[in-house]
């Protein structure tokens, strides 16, 4: 009896084993197994880390036997077989390659794609995004309610999420909190402000911290789904949903600061030609501009660029601009500067700009000085209050009828000291204007010849006459930004010698 | 001699003195020692020497020599409170000279009469010597930074290269399984501290004014403007506003209200959870800080830094204040 209950309780663990122990069947001498090995390699006392393995060698092993229930058997061949199987022996045995786990997954859920992934995923387009979801999904299914090894494979994804397209999306970081496992009795919710301070399970609650670094510095808009998911995991007196709160308060803060805010999910599909106007909107601010997109006369221009790069000259001008320009001395030169570098968030854009010598710049007349004129028609008016002509009142000290229209309403406060203030920017705040002369446009392109400037020039007359007849000069300057250094040039050779690098 | 005494003594002694007591008690004897008299200094007035008793020889029954307790007076240890009467004279000189002086020459009133107030400027090459640069080659990193006069010879040009490239000590790993340290390269340009007598150091003010006004002509990138907060006890926290530069040849104005500022330990890299007011009289030193993560060439020209009155802006903020802090620390 005894010796019944050890054979039958041996079949029961072993009962995977059965087609192929070479007792039974012949496929095992095909896949290289031997009677005592096959043995050991199951009673091999294997770490908690390589669980996945584990798991994963019995999984491929149930696979290669054809199951008689199912009326549809999938033809594959033998060689197929031993194809998947050796490499993943091979990674089995290398125990050094902790990618196998990751790339495992990969390989399962490419051959499991099909169409039913269409629907289920239908509001994402990339391709490498879905297979990410996909990877989830499958895992979730092979490992089941428990979720064994969650931590190894939460990790492995956060660190190749790059490889997915998927980092700056907050909805694959949320997928992931779906790895982790979820219940009364895991141990893991922390819901009582006293009891959680003696809690267990530190090693979840730091991927959480994790996770959320992860995000901020990725740039991932957090949501209030990624806050509720967290509270039902982790409780609400754990670190992770502090953090969680935390990114959800200072985000839109943060945003409020710079005054065109772009996310680096949106950033990333910018062309070449929203990225130069937004470049020059940065540069150039004003609510009037004018933008044109002038095209660089190719037969001409004989430099050749990438198809990444601007092809063509993008130009701004601001009305004061303008105005500044149509004021210009003939006798005097226009100079277009360049070539200058700006960031507009992690790209660079390059930049021409036209402006005239600060010492040749007109000077305005003031205006307040009326010691001949006693009477006039503007003195009239201003001293009434009322148009000369028709009789109608002004309004305000302007010479208008009608009031200007602000966005905001502008408010008069008053002090008690009135005049008796001093102001100490207005002293200092001119002195860069002497140095410096006025802008009259801004254009952006990639083309370092001198043609892509003509065809600015082109394009710019129609709205600016004076270009007609004033010439235009090219300055190239040696720019900073173009030309760093990656080493301190005012450090010497002789100071930073390694005696280990000799 | 007696050795026991036993109920009152009805003896021509009419006082029990301690030291007769203790001396019947041990049998005759005294465990304590006798404090014998201390010489007397020379131009001591009488009054503070210590009084001896000398010792009065009282009949007794039993004729027992007995000495009375020597009361000691010591010379009061006078302790001044010099420091403290430094300050309060200090004091008292500002008050006094705040009264025979115009309301301008007042540090706290003179404010008052004042629309803006420039606090740096650089219009000499010596006005670059209030600055100093610092770099991420502390720790190992590959940045450098260097500060200049601008091209126009009016301005300070803070530029230089900010490296990606990690330290020695912080390499990548290779183990899928761990998590990658952290690391960004960073720069920074910061105001030398004031010092006084003895390394004392003194504060700048923020008082009567409503916020921050800066010129100055950027690369496009983001840099944090700091200011940092003395709160005692070698702490400190920074007050920091991301400034986010336009680049290109026109100068940048910006106006930062003080209830815009976000508190931060100046050694850790998070926003304080528990948001606080800033000591507007603690101010310790401004600092631009660059840490965007972006590789690449850095150049920033600031033309001044000045303090300004907005009615606008509002005086006390809740922006920056999480209404939910209280209850998530402690109820939840």
């Amino acid at each position: 009896m005894a010796e019944f209950r050890r054979l039958s309780y041996s079949l029961i663990k072993y009962r995977c084993l059965i087609g192929s122990c070479p007792l039974f069947s012949k496929t095992a001498q095909t896949q290289n197994l031997t009677p005592c090995l096959c043995r050991y390699k199951l009673q091999r006392r294997i770490p908690s880390r390589y669980v996945h393995t584990r798991s994963l060698v019995l999984s491929q092993y149930m696979k290669s036997q054809p199951s008689r229930d199912d009326t549809e058997i999938d033809i594959v061949s033998e060689e197929e077989k031993e194809s998947r199987l050796e490499t993943v022996q091979e990674l089995v045995d290398n125990e050094e390659d902790d990618s196998a786990l990751l790339e495992f997954y990969v390989n399962k859920a490419q051959n499991e794609m099909d169409y039913m992934d269409d629907v289920d995923y239908h509001d994402i387009e990339n391709v490498n995004k879905r297979l990410f979801f996909k990877i989830v999904d499958v895992w979730l299914k092979d490992v089941g309610s428990a979720k064994r090894g969650h931590r190894d494979f939460v990790q492995t994804l956060l660190n190749s999420l790059s490889r997915f397209d998927v980092e700056c999306d907050i909805s694959a970081y949320v997928k992931l909190l779906d790895c982790f496992p979820d219940g009364k009795h895991t141990g893991l919710k922390r819901d009582h402000w006293y009891w959680s301070g003696f809690a267990d399970k530190i090693s979840d609650h730091l991927l959480g911290q994790q996770l959320m670094f992860v995000i901020n510095e990725h740039g991932a808009i957090p949501n209030d789904q990624l806050f509720n998911k967290t509270t039902d995991l982790f409780g609400r007196f754990s670190p992770v949903t502090l953090k969680a709160r935390s990114l959800l308060f200072w985000y839109p803060r943060m945003v409020a600061h710079s005054p065109h805010p772009i996310s680096i999910a949106d950033f990333k599909k910018l062309t070449p030609t929203e990225l130069a106007f937004n470049g020059l909107r940065q540069i150039n601010p004003g609510v009037d501009c004018h933008y044109h997109n002038f095209a660089v006369d190719k037969s001409r221009c004989k430099e050749v660029i990438d198809s990444d790069k601007i092809d063509s000259i993008i130009s701004c001008q601001s009305e004061k601009q303008k105005e500044q320009l149509a004021q210009h001395d003939l006798s005097i030169p226009v100079y277009i500067e360049g070539p200058f570098v700006v960031y507009y968030r992690l790209k660079k854009v390059q930049y021409y700009v036209m402006r005239a010598n600060p010492s040749q710049a007109k000077v305005e007349e003031p205006q307040n000085q009326r010691t001949t004129i006693v009477s006039d028609k503007e003195w009239w008016s201003q001293f009434y209050g009322v148009d000369y002509q028709t009789s109608k009142p002004y309004c305000g000290k302007t010479l208008q009828f009608y009031p200007e229209e602000d966005f905001f309403p502008t408010v008069d406060i008053v002090d008690g000291y009135g005049d008796k203030k001093s102001e100490e920017i207005s002293l200092i705040d001119s002195d860069t204007q002497s140095a410096e002369g006025p802008v009259y446009a801004i254009a952006c392109t990639d083309y370092s010849s001198p043609v892509a400037l003509q065809s600015w020039v082109r394009g710019l007359i129609l709205d600016n006459p004076v270009l007609r007849e004033a010439s235009v000069v090219f300055r190239e300057e040696q720019s900073f930004m173009l030309n760093a250094p990656k080493d301190d040039p005012n450090e010497s050779d002789y100071e930073n010698i390694d005696i280990r690098d000799i | 001699m007696a050795t026991t005494a036993v109920g009152p003594c009805h003896s021509r002694l009419t006082v029990m003195t301690p030291v007769i007591r203790r001396w019947l008690a041990y049998g005759g004897k005294d465990s304590r020692p006798l404090l014998k008299a201390v010489a007397t200094p020379i131009n001591c007035p009488r009054r503070f020497l210590p009084k001896v008793g000398g010792t009065r020889h009282q009949e007794t029954e039993n004729q027992m020599v007995v000495q009375q307790e020597e009361v000691i007076y010591r010379p009061r240890q006078v302790r001044m409170d010099w420091l403290g009467m430094k300050r309060s004279w200090k004091y008292v000189l500002k008050t006094v000279r705040s009264m025979f002086s115009s309301v301008t020459e007042n540090e706290s009133t003179a404010r008052l009469f004042k629309k803006d107030h420039v606090m740096y400027y650089f219009r000499n090459s010596e006005d670059l010597s209030y600055w100093y640069v610092m770099t991420d080659e502390d720790y190992g990193g590959h940045s450098w930074a260097e500060l200049r006069q601008g091209l126009n010879e009016m301005t300070a040009m803070f530029r230089g290269y900010l490296s990606e490239k990690r330290p020695r000590d912080l390499l990548p790993t290779t183990d899928p399984l761990q998590p990658q340290p952290p690391y960004h390269g960073m720069v920074y340009l910061e105001t030398r501290p004031f010092l006084t007598i003895l390394d004392k150091r003194e504060y700048m003010s923020l008082t009567g004014f409503n916020a921050v006004k800066l010129r100055l002509r950027g690369d496009g990138r983001k840099y944090d403007f700091e200011m940092v907060c003395d709160c005692g006890f070698e702490k400190r926290i920074a007050y920091v506003v991301p400034i986010y530069t336009r680049g290109g040849p026109l100068w940048q104005e910006i106006e930062i209200p003080y209830v815009k500022f976000m508190a931060k330990m100046e050694d850790g890299g998070y926003l304080l959870v528990r948001q606080r007011g800033m000591g507007y009289a603690m101010l310790e030193n401004f600092r631009f800080k660059l840490q965007d993560g972006i590789e690449g060439p850095f150049q920033l020209e600031i033309d001044y830094i000045a303090l300004i009155q907005n009615s606008t802006f509002p005086d006390e903020g809740t922006d920056n204040k999480d209404p939910w802090e209280p209850i998530n620390a402690t109820i939840g």
